[in-house]
């Protein structure tokens, strides 16, 4: 292909990329976020059809012209599916602001897209600091430096299985992918060096002269062993970080949806979807997590969070969620994980050196928070209330005091009353009428949904209210 | 289990080492922008990356560099792994350090306008980049063939 023609393609693609973007821009969102994003792609690609116009890429080697093309349609391109998957009819909508304030409380000054993906798992990427660096190492570096200046803040797209688009209880583990935002304040206090001859000591154990007798070739094999094993450390950290951060945030229904998700998993001993710790270790490490913040004994496997002075009703409950966690006493008795993780060199360097980390990844997440998002006080006052509406048919998005009285409850609440409900009511409902277990399935996810927009347009209420009364008394008083 | 080398950022490199070569084919003497100095910097920091990285595996313990960062590595192993000349000259002690050492010191010269580094030099750089530019394409072509299982770092293999 000549340069001229290559230099069309890549003006073309930048067309495509712009089109559908603003095409997007137009469909309805439940936050502005999304739209926002369309529209600073829309912008990438119009910079770059005038920088070609202008001239900016005649003299280059035509090698740029083939990489920026490549990265267009590889990487930006895909990044109009964030856009698409955040509308307002392929997400939870209710959830999506309050999920956004989380995010935006956890991570000062950035902004989150909440968006469906056909794959079975939830996901966190930060768009922002991925763009950046080709961005500006392309031609006219000042001029892309503009561009990205309009976007200010770090953009993190969270992404959710939609086939659980109604399943909101499961959705607490969004707080997991916020949590990930959080690891590079842990990972970067850490000395690389360090922890790299850490890794390269336990790995040159493993390959030696012996197995790899050729000097380069060894070399070669320890680098990418290295390098994996590396990978796979920061990954084991930031995921335990992640899910130590979720339990801050929404208390031991973190626990319920982490074991939901590994139950699907092909096994519980093996790193899983290419870098995360096994299901084994993660369930483990949540137990000591809760029971830290004393919504679990992990001693007994029981629930440590709920009211002595219940109604039998209410202590059925704590009975059933009690066996619940019973069934995890042989999953943490058990270290068949850690021999999985030995069978080879990365993975086995990697995992001594993350168990060393386990209690300050807790003590970091303890720290990180300047107010405890969610405590097991809370849990206790509110979850057996909301519980109860809930079993009367009722949103459990607050608790009467009075006729005439109400009070507002959390989020993370409003969540777990709906676990405790699936675990304890529904799985006998099944074995006697799986039709009209999956109806009641249904109720219960528009219940839940119905409860956080009423809770949220509350609050929002509230603080307009607040807003307006401090307006009115004006800035004397 | 052997894995595939990856390198650190696929695009931002492969746009720098493609602009690199562009910059070292223009004709000596000529002043050269700020903009393009630091594209020759970035180039030059990647080359004395790849040159810790090879020190950090190949030397004893008494002389390794005192800072060396996982890129460094990861991005040692992966020239290693796709560029046969580098994987000739690391066969030789000492040869492989003069190399990249001497591709560093002709960035160096542009930058700095310290001296005109001699037509074999730039050669010798400027093939450098070229190979290291054509696999990062190479294996950007394989991203976009590629089925996404689920949502990817921009890791990936020569």
């Amino acid at each position: 292909m000549s340069k001229s023609a290559a230099l069309a393609g890549l003006f073309l693609k930048a067309e495509e990329i712009r089109t559908h973007a603003d095409r997007l821009s137009l469909v309805p969102f439940p936050s502005e976020r999304p739209k926002d994003f369309a529209l600073f792609l829309s912008n990438v690609c119009r910079k770059l059809q005038s920088l070609i116009k202008q001239g900016h890429f005649d003299n280059v080697d035509e090698r740029v012209i083939t990489i920026t093309t490549i990265f267009l349609v590889d990487e930006v391109a895909p990044m109009l599916r964030y856009v698409e998957g955040a509308s307002s009819e392929n997400t939870p909508a209710n959830l999506v602001l309050p999920m956004e304030k989380i995010g935006e409380r956890i991570i000062k000054g950035a902004t989150f897209i909440i968006r469906r993906q056909w794959h079975y798992n939830y996901a966190a990427v930060e768009l922002r600091s991925t763009l950046e660096p080709r961005l500006t190492s392309l031609p006219a570096k000042n001029e892309w430096q503009d561009v990205l200046r309009k976007l200010r803040t770090q953009v993190y797209a969270i992404s959710f299985p939609y086939l659980e688009r109604d399943n909101t209880a499961l959705h607490v583990s969004l707080a997991h992918e916020i949590g990930h935002q959080v690891a590079p304040s842990y990972l970067s206090k850490e000395d690389e060096t360090e922890v790299l001859d850490e890794l390269h000591g336990e790995i040159q154990k493993m390959v030696t002269t012996v197995t790899t007798p050729d000097r380069v070739q060894r070399a070669e094999e320890i680098g990418r062993s290295l390098t994996r094993a590396y990978q796979l450390r920061q990954a084991a950290l930031t995921e335990l970080l992640s899910d130590t951060i979720s339990a801050h945030v929404f208390g031991p229904s973190v626990l319920f949806a982490l074991y939901e998700i590994a139950s699907l998993s092909e096994s519980i001993d093996k790193i899983s979807f290419d870098m995360h710790p096994p299901w084994r270790l993660r369930i483990d490490h949540m137990l000591d997590t809760l029971d830290d913040l004393g919504f679990v004994n992990k001693q007994s496997f029981s629930l440590s969070c709920w009211p002595e002075t219940a109604s039998p009703a209410l202590r059925e409950v704590k009975s059933e969620i009690d066996r619940w966690l019973g069934r995890l006493e042989p999953i943490v008795s058990d270290w068949r994980d850690r021999v999985e993780v030995n069978k080879e060199p990365s993975s086995s360097s990697a995992y001594i050196s993350a168990y060393r980390k386990l209690a300050d990844l807790r003590k970091f997440a303890a720290g990180y928070f300047l107010y405890p998002p969610y405590s097991q006080d809370m849990f206790r006052k509110e979850v057996p209330m909301l519980l109860e509406r809930l079993q009367m048919d009722l949103p459990p998005n607050q608790i009467e005091q009075h006729l005439t009285q109400t009070r507002d409850v959390s989020l993370a609440s409003i969540l777990a009353s709906v676990w405790l409900y699936k675990l304890t009511s529904l799985p006998s409902l099944f074995e006697r009428d799986p039709e009209g277990y999956a109806k009641r399935v249904h109720t219960l996810n528009r219940l839940t949904l119905k409860a956080i927009e009423l809770s949220e347009v509350k609050r929002e209420y509230q603080e307009w209210q607040r807003k307006r009364g401090a307006e009115t008394r004006g800035p004397t008083e | 289990m052997s894995y595939a080398a990856t390198i650190p950022d696929l695009y931002k490199y492969g746009i720098l080492t493609s602009r690199a070569i562009g910059l070292l084919s223009q004709p000596r003497g000529q002043p050269i922008s700020e903009e393009e100095k630091g594209v020759l910097t970035e180039c030059k920091e990647l080359v004395l990356g790849a040159m810790r990285g090879g020190q950090f595996l190949f030397s004893p313990l008494a002389e390794r560099p005192s800072k060396i960062r996982p890129e460094d590595v990861e991005t040692f192993t992966y020239v290693l792994s796709s560029d046969s000349q580098v994987k000739g000259k690391a066969a030789e002690a000492g040869s492989l350090q003069q190399y990249f050492d001497g591709i560093a010191r002709t960035l160096d010269a542009i930058i700095t306008a310290g001296g005109v580094p001699d037509r074999a030099a730039i050669q010798n750089a400027s093939d450098f980049f070229a190979r290291f530019a054509d696999s990062l394409i190479e294996t950007a072509r394989e991203n976009t063939r590629r089925t996404v299982r689920h949502e990817r770092m921009s890791r990936v293999s020569p």
